[in-house]
């Protein structure tokens, strides 16, 4: 799918020392990327991932999604599973991530909810939680803030404020209204209001108009799972990376595989090692490195750094880098309506209930969440993994329910937290190697017994709520442990302490001054199911306090400074 | 592969993606269109292929696999992009062999055999992966994007009632277009 394209931004020789090089093009690296540039320093953005432009992205199900063409896949670099550290890993795919220019931002659903005050100070308020290590963040919902506006208006996110009693304190109304509601969200909001809920417009990044000369959304369908052709979702493809480029000041280099950050004898980083298309070796000298390759990759990355003055991994002098995976937890309710629904068009989510955000210590586990209501599957998925288990799975039956039922079917997506445990955990599997000869991913991870509560517990409400519905049928599993990932979460966590956290406030790792890491290995809690939001508010206060300190001369000279 | 093409996988909604992703182990993707002769099965193989796609998905009064050219789909993918599957897919195909073999030790293939002896030999396997097999490839190539060979004349979006089209405007479904005329009628008596 890739091709050639004219190049839109600078381009620099192996020789040049650039001020940054950011490992990661997705959620944080996008933001990043545009934020260094703009300040007038000199950013190369090395990305695992093809550059594909919105061209390039089509409407086929078997391509995209079957196709990993956006994804990570796991025939050129399984993963391993186990769900304790006694146990030997398998292989099996455990994690999935965007792998391509603009990261995850380019498939993602893009529910846009802001963390609350809750997320930051949880241990504060509820004490600590046996079998977790829960702890505040080393920043308040109040710092955040002003960042999370940055993104609504920067990136572009379609909402409206004040529809929840449940949001934080904002400073601005949301740059675009809410997308056109869907029967979904009708009906959702219909039921949720018989029930004493209060249902609100789901805060959405995708233009739900034209906005900073990219179009609004057009209501395709394609969407979850897919890359949009019309650049009306905000992925940093869309949003970010075209502004960063436009400076002059920024490269992104797609199809480079970054496997090592190299330092030198007084323990600064020189650059980073990576594989380019045709695997050939390649290193970029740079002042500065900011690692924005995702909860796995980034705690990877740091792991096979090793040398004799960083024996456990760079940055690692705790031992904690990789661990307090969370995944966030949940589960689905499912119906089935009289009338057709037609979820198959247009974004998502049109309707979100915060009402179980925090719920009273009462019900005798810690941990909220927060429920939608949508019908997500294309027609290949639904055919084979969207039928209740008491429908035929082929024959005149089979072919009926489908006829039948694939414009029907709505699912309650309840999404909650997940506790920081910390035996769940990325690390390098010792057996396993990928297609370019690197260890594998190996995931360790069960959830807390608090966050299969907290998923039963909101997949019960939801199927209270369903009652209050027209659906004719309703169904729902029991939870089971995760054994897959989505959101890779707090592998580097932030803090202040260096023996317990990779990171302080301002990105910058313990051990190691000119090396920044960002995305969602910085998180401290899981949050409350939509982590994206808040890995981009996070980007925005990095790149703030980074430019900062490099104006202060503190990561070398660099290109601002020799200008003044 | 075990059968998750199969699968009710209805758990923690992580598991769900996973699940759908591991249908990707079934048949890869990118593939051109697929023309109407055979590229990889023999001729026995792909009669079994066809008779296997339409008890999964069969001609009613609306057109079943065989109208969408699903034999093909599969014939072609094997043959092209999922290169790598033809091991798995013809073990799915020895496995039914071997069950039919056991039920009906006369036969000469599983085409040739009445509908309900083809059901009987079906449903005996379809726990097993070999089901989950060809329950992916056929519904792959019933509603799969018609450029990838299957899907002819669209009659897989058509069954379900899937629009294809490049653009959608609202109301999308008729729960929202009540919502919508409950609104405006609110609205209205709020005026008067």
């Amino acid at each position: 799918m890739s091709r050639p394209m004219p190049q839109r931004g600078t381009k620099f020789g192996p020789n040049d020392e650039v001020d940054f090089a950011i490992i990661g093009s997705g959620a944080a690296g996008g933001v990043l990327a545009r934020e260094l540039s703009q300040a007038g320093f000199r950013v190369l953005v090395l990305e695992q991932g093809p550059y594909l432009r919105e061209d390039d992205f089509q409407h086929n199900e078997m391509k995209v999604i079957f196709g990993n063409a956006l994804t990570n896949n796991w025939s050129r670099q399984p993963t391993t599973f186990r769900s304790s550290e006694q146990e030997k890993a398998k292989v099996q795919p455990a994690l999935l991530y965007g792998r391509v220019v603009g990261g995850g931002s380019v498939h993602f659903t893009a529910n846009y909810w802001r963390f609350h005050e809750i997320d930051f100070i949880e241990r504060s308020k509820r004490g600590a939680v046996p079998g977790a290590d829960l702890v505040d963040w080393p920043i308040t919902y109040a710092d955040l803030e002003p960042y999370y506006t940055k993104v609504e208006w920067e990136v572009g996110v379609s909402g409206l404020a004040g529809a929840s009693p449940f949001d934080p304190p904002r400073s601005k109304p949301y740059p675009l209204p809410p997308l056109p509601i869907k029967s979904t969200g009708a009906i959702f909001e219909k039921a949720a209001l018989k029930m004493g809920w209060h249902p609100f417009p789901a805060p959405i990044a995708i233009l739900s108009q034209n906005y900073r000369n990219r179009a609004g959304c057009v209501h395709c369908g394609y969407c979850e799972f897919f890359g949009c052709e019309m650049g009306a979702k905000s992925s940093t493809l869309a949003s970010m990376i075209p502004e960063a480029e436009r400076t002059g000041r920024c490269e992104i280099r797609p199809e480079s595989y970054v496997f090592e950050i190299r330092t030198d004898s007084s323990g600064r980083v020189t650059g980073v090692a990576y594989f380019d298309k045709d695997k050939r070796e390649n290193f970029q000298k740079a002042k500065a490195v900011i690692v924005s390759a995702n909860g796995a990759e980034t705690p990877r990355l740091l792991l096979m750094s090793k040398s004799s003055r960083f024996p456990e991994g760079l940055a690692n002098s705790s031992g904690i880098v990789g661990r307090h995976l969370m995944w966030n937890s949940g589960g689905i309710a499912n119906a089935i309506f009289e009338h057709p629904l037609n979820e198959y068009k247009s974004q998502v989510v049109t309707r979100v209930v915060h009402d179980f955000y925090e719920l009273d210590p009462k019900v005798g586990f810690c941990g909220g969440g927060g429920m939608d209501m949508r019908f997500d599957l294309m027609p290949i998925m639904f055919a084979t993994n969207g039928l209740p288990p008491d429908v035929p799975q082929w024959g005149p039956e089979y072919k009926a329910y489908i006829r039948k039922n694939f414009t029907r079917t709505a699912f309650v997506f309840c999404h909650a937290t997940s506790l920081p445990v910390p035996t769940n955990s990325i690390s390098l599997d010792p057996d396993v190697k990928d297609a370019w000869g690197l260890p594998a991913t190996r995931v360790t991870y069960r959830d807390h017994d608090d966050d299969l509560k907290i998923s039963q517990y909101l997949i019960d409400r939801a199927m209270e709520m369903l009652d209050q519905s027209p659906a004719l049928k309703k169904w729902s599993a029991p939870v089971r442990p995760q054994q897959f990932g989505v959101h890779l979460l707090g592998t580097c966590r932030m803090g202040n302490d260096p023996k317990t956290s990779v990171i302080n406030s301002d990105h910058r790792t313990h051990d190691v001054p000119n090396l920044f890491l960002c995305d969602g290995s910085s998180f401290v809690t899981s949050g409350r199911g939509q982590p994206t939001m808040t890995i981009q508010a996070l980007a925005f206060r990095a790149a703030d306090r980074i430019v900062r300190l490099a104006r202060r001369g503190e990561l070398g000279k660099m290109a601002p400074a020799t200008r003044s | 592969m075990a059968g998750a093409g199969a699968a009710w996988l209805a758990a923690a909604w992580p598991d769900v993606l996973a699940a759908r992703q591991h249908a990707q182990h079934t048949m890869r993707a990118a593939a051109a269109g697929a023309p109407a002769k055979l590229e990889y099965f023999t001729a026995q193989q792909a009669g079994d292929v066809e008779a296997i796609s339409s008890l999964i998905i069969p001609t009613t009064d609306t057109p079943g696999a065989r109208e969408a050219g699903v034999v093909y789909f599969i014939d072609h993918s094997l043959h092209t992009y999922a290169a790598d599957q033809q091991k798995q897919f013809t073990d799915a195909l020895a496995a039914l062999d071997a069950k039919r073999k056991e039920l009906f030790p006369a036969s000469a293939d599983f085409a040739s055999l009445t509908s309900a002896q083809q059901t009987e030999i079906l449903r005996a396997i379809e726990k097993t992966p070999a089901f989950g097999a060809f329950q992916f490839a056929t519904a792959a190539g019933f509603f799969c994007n018609p450029e990838d060979g299957g899907n002819r004349g669209m009659v897989g979006w058509k069954l379900i009632g899937f629009d294809h089209a490049a653009t959608h405007t609202p109301p999308f479904g008729y729960y929202d277009a009540e919502y919508l005329k409950e609104k405006a009628a609110a609205r209205k008596g709020a005026k008067s």
